[in-house]
């Protein structure tokens, strides 16, 4: 088997990615930031730059634990409403926002310049948005050489991974968070992150339907019936995981299901779905251990 | 005979019946077919084939769906119907004891903290849920030996304590942000038969029950008096249906979700179609429940077609509202819901006075200008801190107090007005109209800055408004009808918002951060006009006292001592409306201030409506001055909304309150 060398190359491209920020962090005094928008401090980090306030800081470094958060950035609060007397003390220059946040909270123009990270998704898919979103944060700080780099290591890594993966089937592929009664569930579809990853790493999103601005869409299980020829990927909740597991159990729907029956059935880690770059590698990461085994 | 009588009248409503059935049973039909041919059913139904995707569709999808619509919505309308006939209330649902938010709590809770519960599936976490705040409910009613109004009240009490808790939990955890929502939302999607057995078996338990009661429960009609002359347990028996209901309905919602509505519009839709002939009618609310719910849910699976999934429950919301207002028309005159302490009597002098409710106002504003957590801990300094202070502190101190007041006076315009203790504020749409606002502002503009927001909150909040004062206002000026509407069209805003909030959109999470209330946004200037706002209706009530007074007499009275009854309350529910509007729109819907200030403001003793218009104010801005203070200090720096937070201080206060005065 070719599994362990494969896992070693791809430890290894992550490092590579990681090598250059790991140079550049630190070279000027960097501008005092605070990101409401996760995606925004994600490319932060993802440039070497630590932000000085960052929304749901505990939840964060739980959910998006690479590039790591540093222990000394200050909880602003959640991303829904931030507290503004928090923010007004922290002395900003900056806020990196999304429009949303501008809609619950329009007095943060009053604290700090406000920048919002780009968030319409392109026709190229959401991965294209990542690359847009981190040029247009490290042309904020001054850091377009390290951003270019970035970019171009992840390119790299997911071409490596979808020539790792050439030689197994192509089956159209679902992945979606089933509702804990294992009746509906979550898919994600175009313009969502892992149909963009799926893309790069050469496999077709099974879901094509109608899906909402943030590329997901409700469905009931019948929908998967007619893609027998699919694998279906879950997005694993550790904490739902036994009911979801239960529920697919006693349903005869789904044990009819054709990718259940022959065993094309997993779990992925959770990821974060409206994440750029550095989101794109992490669930690339996981699509590829998945596809891998059920092929 | 009388059924020649009432055939006569029946008969137009007989066509509307004949084309709900044919256009249930159409849709059901075409949607079947669209699964599995017709002529293959019966194949399907006894000599299935196992690997054929299309007929285990069949079996196993579309057909449990439609039974599970057709038994939750019967489940639905007799409980409806039960509730409606044992309280005497036209606004009673099967939610109102609490039933929903305690199955709701108890399911958010488990799913998140305790996965082992769901061993027996959710039903027996559901019914705990719901057993717990029927205990509660009734632990605060007893002592008023179960009256209505006391139920009502008590049940609308812990229905929003649990409600807040609830919305903590689902905010706090975002990861499951779309699966609660989802079931808040209501879906009969089906993977199996296991749902529609269980509530199957939980219904014709229930139906036997009830036709085992069937002459004690026809004997309420008489009044709880003469029902105790004639030998009746009124206590007792009210008190074993209102369980026995409020476990079925928690044993459909544990598998469907939230379907609101049908319990509440079944056995209204039923009388004006004139299935029931009486007032108290389970088999035809049943009947009704099952056809309406099937038929939505037949609507909502022919439009997800075209838009993807949609959640049954908020179309139940959408369609079943315009259908009562429709209806309201067609209704028989309800009985007057019953006189409350409110109106009952107006002189007495008040238990603490006006200058210690000015006081305790005044040094409620101190501590929450002054004290604060900040960065580096506790922080008692006005002068070296002015500035932040005065740039974020000092609007949202007075937007919390100028919604708190002009919240309460609203609310004590509307129970002055309906003489109906459940009527509140957002029972006017008006908080339910400017959430669809905001929706619309998010979905239509790209990046809506705060004038867009403002206009579209504001547009939205007034049409709701003007819309269910107009419906309300027809049929002989009956001001529970105006209620009746706005309970309808809030239905019908909090569907569009349910269906938006089960999406999966990101911005969820700022929605329902502003539907729970929430002072943090605020900016000096719509702090400003807020308490500007509030203080004009302040002085309008304050010089139209008398008026207010004048209403409690009915009015039949008023008419022969010249009083301009209809003047006066339009007057009123104008002047409710638009301060109910202005708190809305500045710091989002605060269901609790409004409902709950007049009536502590009551109990404390304020009977005329000068003084009681001038302590609601106090007590609504105190209440939410220290909720504003402790939301932001608590769990800084998180901020824990001022609408959850009044729920949870202001609720065992009013608790106590009743306890002590009903001894």
């Amino acid at each position: 088997m070719t599994m362990p060398t494969r896992r070693r190359a791809l430890q290894l491209l992550v490092a590579c990615l990681a090598l250059p920020r790991a140079a550049s962090a630190g070279s000027a005094a960097p501008p005092r930031i605070a990101a409401i928008d996760w995606t925004g401090a994600e490319a932060l980090l993802a440039l070497g730059v630590s932000p000085c306030g960052v929304s749901d800081t505990s939840y964060y470094r739980e959910r998006m634990r690479e590039p790591a958060l540093p222990p000394d950035v200050t909880d602003i609060g959640p991303f829904w409403e931030v507290n503004m007397e928090l923010l007004a003390e922290l002395r900003l220059d900056l806020i990196l926002a999304a429009t949303s946040n501008l809609i619950s909270m329009p007095a943060l123009r009053t604290i700090a310049t406000v920048h919002l990270v780009p968030e319409t998704v392109p026709p190229e898919g959401r991965y294209a948005l990542g690359g847009t979103i981190l040029r247009d944060v490290a042309a904020l700080v001054g850091r377009e050489t390290e951003g270019a780099a970035v970019i171009e290591a992840a390119d790299r890594t997911l071409s490596r991974h979808a020539v790792a993966l050439r030689n197994s089937e192509r089956r159209p592929v679902f992945v979606l968070l089933p509702n804990a009664n294992g009746r509906n569930a979550v898919v994600y579809g175009v313009r969502s992150l892992p149909d963009a990853v799926l893309a790069r790493l050469g496999f077709a999103n099974a879901f094509a339907g109608r899906t909402n601005a943030a590329g997901v869409a409700t469905i009931g299980v019948e929908t998967l019936i007619r893609h027998p020829d699919a694998s279906i990927l879950m997005v694993d909740i550790p904490s739902a995981r036994r009911r979801v597991e239960s529920a697919i159990a006693r349903s005869a729907l789904w044990q009819a299901l054709e990718p259940v029956r022959a065993g094309r059935m997993g779990f992925v880690e959770g990821f974060y779905p409206f994440g750029g770059v550095p989101s794109a590698l992490r669930l690339a990461e996981s699509l590829v251990r998945q596809l891998t085994r059920s092929a | 005979m009388t059924t020649v009588a009432q055939g006569a009248r029946i008969r137009p409503a007989l066509g509307w019946l004949v084309l709900l059935v044919a256009v249930t049973l159409g849709l059901c039909w075409q949607g079947l077919d669209k699964t599995l041919p017709a002529d293959r059913w019966l194949q399907a139904l006894f000599h299935p084939n196992e690997s054929d995707p299309a007929e285990l569709l069949f079996r196993q999808s579309a057909l449990p769906r439609l039974v599970m619509s057709l038994l939750a919505g019967g489940a639905f309308g007799v409980a409806g119907s039960v509730f409606q006939h044992l309280f005497r209330n036209p606004l009673a649902d099967p939610s109102l004891l609490g039933v929903a938010s305690g199955a709701q709590l108890a399911l958010t809770l488990a799913l998140l903290h305790a996965p082992g519960a769901f061993a027996f599936g959710p039903e027996p976490v559901a019914w705990a849920g719901a057993a717990a705040a029927l205990g509660l409910v009734f632990l605060s009613a007893s002592r008023q030996g179960f009256s209505p109004s006391g139920l009502v009240l008590s049940g609308l009490l812990v229905n929003l304590y649990l409600g807040a808790v609830a919305g903590l939990l689902v905010l706090f955890n975002h990861d499951f942000l779309t699966d609660l929502l989802l079931w808040q939302a209501g879906s009969l999607t089906q993977s199996g038969w296991s749902g529609p057995l269980t509530v199957a078996t939980r219904l014709t338990l229930f139906a036997a029950f009830l036709t085992a009661l069937h002459r004690p429960m026809h004997l309420l009609e008489l009044g709880d008096a003469s029902s105790r002359a004639l030998g009746l347990g009124v206590s007792g028996l009210r008190g074993f249906l209102l369980v026995a209901a409020s476990l079925l309905v928690a044993s459909v919602i544990g598998s469907t979700g939230l379907i609101g509505f049908v319990g509440l519009a079944a056995p209204h839709v039923g009388r004006a179609l004139g299935v029931g002939r009486r007032a108290y009618d389970p088999k035809g609310a049943a009947l009704i429940g099952a056809l309406l719910l099937a038929l939505v849910d037949q609507v909502a699976r022919e439009l997800s077609a075209l838009v993807g999934e949609i959640p049954t429950g908020s179309v139940v919301a959408v369609l079943a509202g315009p259908l009562l207002l429709v209806l309201l028309s067609r209704l028989p005159r309800e009985r007057t819901p019953p006189a409350s302490a409110a109106t009952a009597r107006i002189n007495g002098s008040p238990a603490c006075s006006l200058g210690a409710l000015v006081a305790i106002f005044l040094a409620v504003l101190a501590v929450a200008l002054c004290a604060a957590r900040m960065r580096s801990g506790w922080s008692i300094d006005l002068t070296t801190q002015w500035p932040l202070i005065r740039d974020w502190r000092l609007p949202r101190v007075f937007a919390a107090a100028g919604a708190g007041a002009s919240l309460g006076l609203a609310g004590l315009l509307l129970q002055r007005i309906t003489r109906n203790p459940l009527a509140s504020p957002e029972l006017l749409g008006v908080s339910q109209g400017a959430g669809l606002g905001l929706i619309l502002a998010m979905l239509l503009v790209p990046s809506p800055g705060t004038a867009t927001v403002l206009a579209f909150t504001s547009a939205g909040g007034l049409a709701a408004l003007l819309f269910v004062l107009r419906l309300g206002w027809r049929r002989d000026r009956d001001p529970s009808l105006a209620l009746l509407a706005g309970v309808a069209v809030g239905g019908i805003a909090s569907g569009v918002t349910t269906f938006f909030l089960a999406s999966g959109d990101p911005r969820v999470a700022i929605l329902l951060s502003w539907f729970s209330g929430s002072i943090g946004r605020v900016e000096g200037a719509g702090a400003m006009a807020l308490v500007l706002c509030t203080a004009v209706g302040l002085g309008l009530m304050l010089t139209q006292h008398r008026n207010i007074d004048a209403l409690a007499i009915g009015k039949t009275v008023s008419a022969s001592i010249a009083f301009p009854h209809t003047s006066v309350t339009i007057a009123g529910l104008v002047l409710s409306a638009v301060l109910t509007a202005a708190a809305t729109i500045t710091v989002g819907p605060l269901s609790f201030v409004g409902l709950m200030a007049p009536h502590i403001v009551r109990l404390m003793g304020f009977r005329v409506a000068f003084a009681a218009s001038l302590a609601v104010a106090l007590v609504g801005a105190s209440l939410l001055v220290v909720a504003d203070w402790v939301g932001r200090n608590a769990s800084y720096p998180w901020p824990i909304s001022a609408g959850l937070l009044t729920t949870f201080l202001g609720g065992p206060l009013m608790l106590a309150m009743m306890l002590k005065r009903a001894r």
